[in-house]
């Protein structure tokens, strides 16, 4: 039961994701294009992600040592995992 | 020699540019598509060749316009050498494109920029072995410094196509490899084969095209339909076991990046005795490090620089010989252990041993490791210290004061451009108003002048006072402080604060169908039109830039302002500023609406999520600001000089001359042609209660400049605002009143009131429209916008009258 709750914390979506902390990116289900954007810019599956702050505008993260502001929509569509 | 300058956006790339080329710059427009090109020869100083500056841009896959522009000029122009600058401070994600480079067989040169700023954080790259890596010749310089610029230019003959990378990860090569035969054959088999020149397109890059569903590349090819389905079937198989065929491609190449960094990047020891590895520089991280900058910039990197920790060749890292292999393979464990342990002894003593952004294998394995040296793995630690640059971007996108702070810098800039009173002091002119002033006093001096040189009443006196200099200096009485808009939003692009507007405001355009990046293009539009219309360059969506170009010209820009204030003023004098700011609150409702509206009939398709790269605030440099200001107001200046002034001649020549006693000859306005058109076009605003000659041809003056409608409408009741109410704007209209406008058909204040909301929404002046043409590249858009804007102006003018008329009747 404990082992399940600690489960269900490690992957979460971007947008939820803690300020500070470091993440892998397991799975991108935004569209196609969108994902392909991305991924010129640094995010890719399997990559680091560190979300350096979240408000209401969005967020900035950091990947790859550079800094991205992403919205809440594409947080969302982001999973990433605690590593 | 041709050469193209290519590199990802904020990688320096306009100021070397502005370096190699200085003044010989000529701005034009790729053919066919709206992106710019800038080209320039490089100064006798450095050597000699011609530079295209190709779009800053982030991959050469085909995304964005941008992006097809640059390849498709590679592929086809094939320049002799491509300079590929680089951001030696993100070096990670700006070698994706120099592998993109690679794969497509260019000959580059890597430009290893803003090598000074590696060298303050007491990092060192290994230029000579990132170059061995990369197989091509990499310069470090500092664009900003001017240094290492003299050496780029020398290693450009040595640019050379780089043999082709293996990606790190085995079922992808097979793949492509796969795929390459299949495309060989159906190459061979097409009788046509220039049709898909494999001279011009390299084999191995189709194939990782083809794999990528590149639409462009696979357009080209035409492929058969048996090849199509086999490489199908081996793409099926492929996702099947390895997930997606293009994130795979994306992760093997920064997976090779990595694999080249991870071994570039050096540091002191802290004894200061030898050098040794890490992964990425943390940023805001200081070591007790002296590093000359001369030497570093010194290129060729001095070889025994690097004997401290031991060349990449005694380690004896060769990933060219692990090609192939998966990247799980690689590097080997025993690498790291030993690498760590020679050259800092322990990784405890060291703060940032290996910090930085790793992937999953490499982290693991680090985890392991430190696990072992009996230490925790932590994740908060190491690269997450904040910079100066997410310090500032704690303040300028804070959850509260983000917006505060950004509406604060907007009205100041205002206030200096536009405000009549500085600081609040009446009377006192903030500098934009007190340099318009001086350069429509210079244009009034010279406009005296000229007019001493021909003798009273001539024809030619008044083509050219009334004509040329009324027209052309009432637009040139504003260029000062469409400069001065531009100056201030220069330097806000420049030190990176732009990117953070785009997002603090893009949750809330995005309501009406606009984006982040449409914002300041509509900020901008209530001082001037036309840089607001040049401002939506920075935008990457055509179909959302097309749309702001749209909504921009419903702002009321500052020109309107004095027929606001003339007719509020004259009609409604107890409510003039809430008329006034009313009709302001009116333009942007309406922008809103029709951005609304356009979105779901015309500029349809879902907008991409925003993601903007936020670059690391820096200073604006003085040079790039006053180099891309010139740009502008050359381009203004030629504007000036052709469409704006054979509309002044038309217009002029419309309202001087007209068919009097028979003839054709010059006659006063009222007898004029452009009378006859006023008369002509007056029944189609009786609807709107201005249906006048004197208010259409008002209006139609207003074209040229939207202060002509008010010395129009001064001229024509006979008051005599006179020529120089033009240049002066609001000056000289206070003779304007109440019963002189009724004498010019404007029988009602719900009339009055229907004519300033027709002004307000109306075609855009002379100058907007021609850099609306250069912004939308045809004129289908730019005469689509003036027929929006004349018809909502229409529509809009029509119901106040009607509605208004009820309530007074």
């Amino acid at each position: 039961m404990k082992d399940r709750t600690i489960q269900a914390t490690e992957t979460a979506v971007l947008d939820e994701a803690a300020i500070g902390r470091h993440y892998r990116i397991e799975d991108c289900t935004t569209d196609g294009r969108t994902r392909q954007k991305l991924e010129c810019l640094g995010v890719v599956t399997g990559g680091q992600i560190e979300v350096i702050s979240n408000t209401s505008a969005g967020l900035i993260v950091n990947v790859r040592n550079s800094r991205l502001a992403l919205s809440h929509e594409l947080a969302r569509q982001l999973q990433v995992e605690e590593s | 020699m041709t050469i193209a300058l290519i590199g990802n956006p904020n990688s320096g790339k306009t100021t070397l540019f502005n370096e190699l080329t200085g003044a010989n710059q000529h701005v034009g427009n790729w053919p066919g598509v709206t992106v710019e090109q800038k080209s320039g020869h490089i100064r006798p100083r450095y050597g000699e060749g011609e530079i295209i500056d190709l779009p800053g841009i982030y991959s050469l896959s085909p995304f964005s316009l941008e992006e097809v522009v640059s390849r498709d000029y590679l592929i086809k122009e094939k320049p002799d050498v491509v300079i590929n600058i680089v951001d030696a401070t993100n070096l990670e994600r700006n070698l994706y494109l120099t592998i993109q480079l690679i794969e497509l067989n260019a000959p580059i040169v890597v430009a290893l920029n803003m090598m000074d700023e590696v060298t303050k954080t007491g990092y060192r790259i290994n230029v000579e072995s990132l170059s061995r890596d990369l197989g091509v010749p990499v310069v470090p310089i500092s664009a900003a410094k001017v240094q290492g610029i003299k050496e780029l230019v020398a290693a450009l003959p040595e640019a050379h196509i780089s043999i082709r990378h293996m990606l790190p990860n085995s079922h992808l090569e097979h793949l492509i490899a796969l795929v390459e035969v299949l495309l060989r054959n159906h190459l061979e088999q097409k009788i046509k084969i220039s049709d898909y020149e494999v001279s011009r397109y390299p084999l191995h890059w189709t194939a990782i095209k083809v794999l990528e569903n590149d639409e462009l590349v696979l357009h080209d090819l035409n492929l058969d339909d048996i090849t199509k389905q086999a490489i199908e079937a081996l793409m099926a198989d492929f996702e099947a076991k390895h997930g997606l065929i293009c994130s795979a491609f994306a992760n093997a190449r920064y997976e090779l990046i990595h694999q080249m960094i991870y071994k570039r990047l050096t540091r002191w020891s802290e004894d200061g005795s030898h050098y040794h590895y890490v992964k990425h520089a943390p940023e805001g991280y200081h070591l007790h490090t002296e590093c000359e900058e001369s030497e570093l910039l010194s290129p060729p990197y001095p070889a025994e620089r690097m004997s401290g920790s031991g060349d990449d060749d005694d380690v004896g890292i060769d990933w060219h010989g692990s090609k192939g292999t998966l990247h799980n393979d690689w590097p080997p464990e025993s690498l790291f252990i030993a690498k760590d342990q020679d050259s800092c002894g322990c990784p405890q003593q060291d703060p940032c041993d290996l910090v930085g952004l790793e992937d999953s294998s490499l982290q693991k394995r680090r985890n392991s490791r430190q696990c072992r040296a009996g230490k925790e793995p932590s994740s908060s630690r190491g690269f997450s210290q904040l910079d100066k640059s997410d310090r500032l971007d704690k303040i300028f996108t804070h959850r509260i004061w983000a917006i505060p702070i950004f509406l604060l810098m907007i009205f100041a800039i205002f206030h200096i451009t536009f405000s009549s009173s500085f600081l609040g002091i009446p009377g006192v002119p903030s500098p934009g108003v007190w340099l318009q002033k001086l350069v429509s006093s210079g244009i009034d001096g010279l406009s005296g002048l000229l007019a001493s040189l021909f003798s009273e009443g001539s024809w030619a006196k008044s083509l050219v006072i009334d004509g040329v200099i009324g027209g052309i200096g009432a637009v040139l009485s504003f260029v000062p402080q469409i400069m001065l808009l531009f100056l201030f939003l220069t330097l806000l692009e420049d030190c990176g604060y732009m990117s953070r507007a785009a997002f603090i405001m893009d949750r809330f355009l995005r309501r009406f169908g606009l984006s982040g990046k449409s914002f300041l293009p509509m900020l901008m539009g209530f001082g001037c039109t036309v840089p607001a219309v040049m401002a939506t360059r920075t935008m990457e969506n055509e179909n959302e830039r097309r749309l702001t170009l749209m909504l921009v010209p419903f702002m009321a820009c500052g020109a309107r302002t004095p027929i606001f204030l003339v007719l509020a003023g004259a009609f409604f004098p107890a409510y003039a500023d809430i008329l006034v700011f009313a009709l302001y609150l009116l333009g942007i409702l309406v922008a809103i609406l029709s951005g609304i509206l356009l979105r779901k009939l015309i500029f349809k398709g879902a907008s991409l999520p925003f993601m903007i790269e936020l670059p690391r605030y820096r200073l604006p440099r003085l040079r790039s600001v006053l180099m891309s200001l010139w740009d502008k107001l050359k381009g203004f200046l030629v504007r000036a000089g052709t469409i704006i002034f054979v509309m002044c001649v038309v217009i002029w020549v419309l309202s001087s001359f007209g068919i009097a006693d028979g003839r054709f000859q010059m006659v006063d306005i009222d007898q004029s042609l452009l009378a006859a058109l006023g008369n002509l076009i007056a029944p189609l605003f009786t609807p709107l209660g201005f249906g006048t000659w004197f208010a259409a041809v008002a209006l139609l003056t207003g074209f040229v400049t939207k202060e002509s409608v008010v010395s129009t409408l001064g001229t024509l009741s006979g008051i005599g605002v006179g020529d120089s109410g033009a240049v002066g704007g609001a000056g000289g209209t206070g003779g304007l009143t109440a019963s002189a406008l009724q004498g010019l058909g404007f029988v009602s204040p719900v009339a009055a009131l229907s004519f300033m909301v027709f002004c307000l929404l109306y075609v855009p002046c002379v100058a907007t429209v021609a850099t609306l043409k250069k912004e939308f590249g045809s004129w289908k858009w730019t005469l689509a916008q003036v027929g929006y804007s004349v018809s909502v102006a229409y529509v809009l003018g029509l119901l106040v009258y009607q509605i208004g008329s009820l309530f007074v009747a």
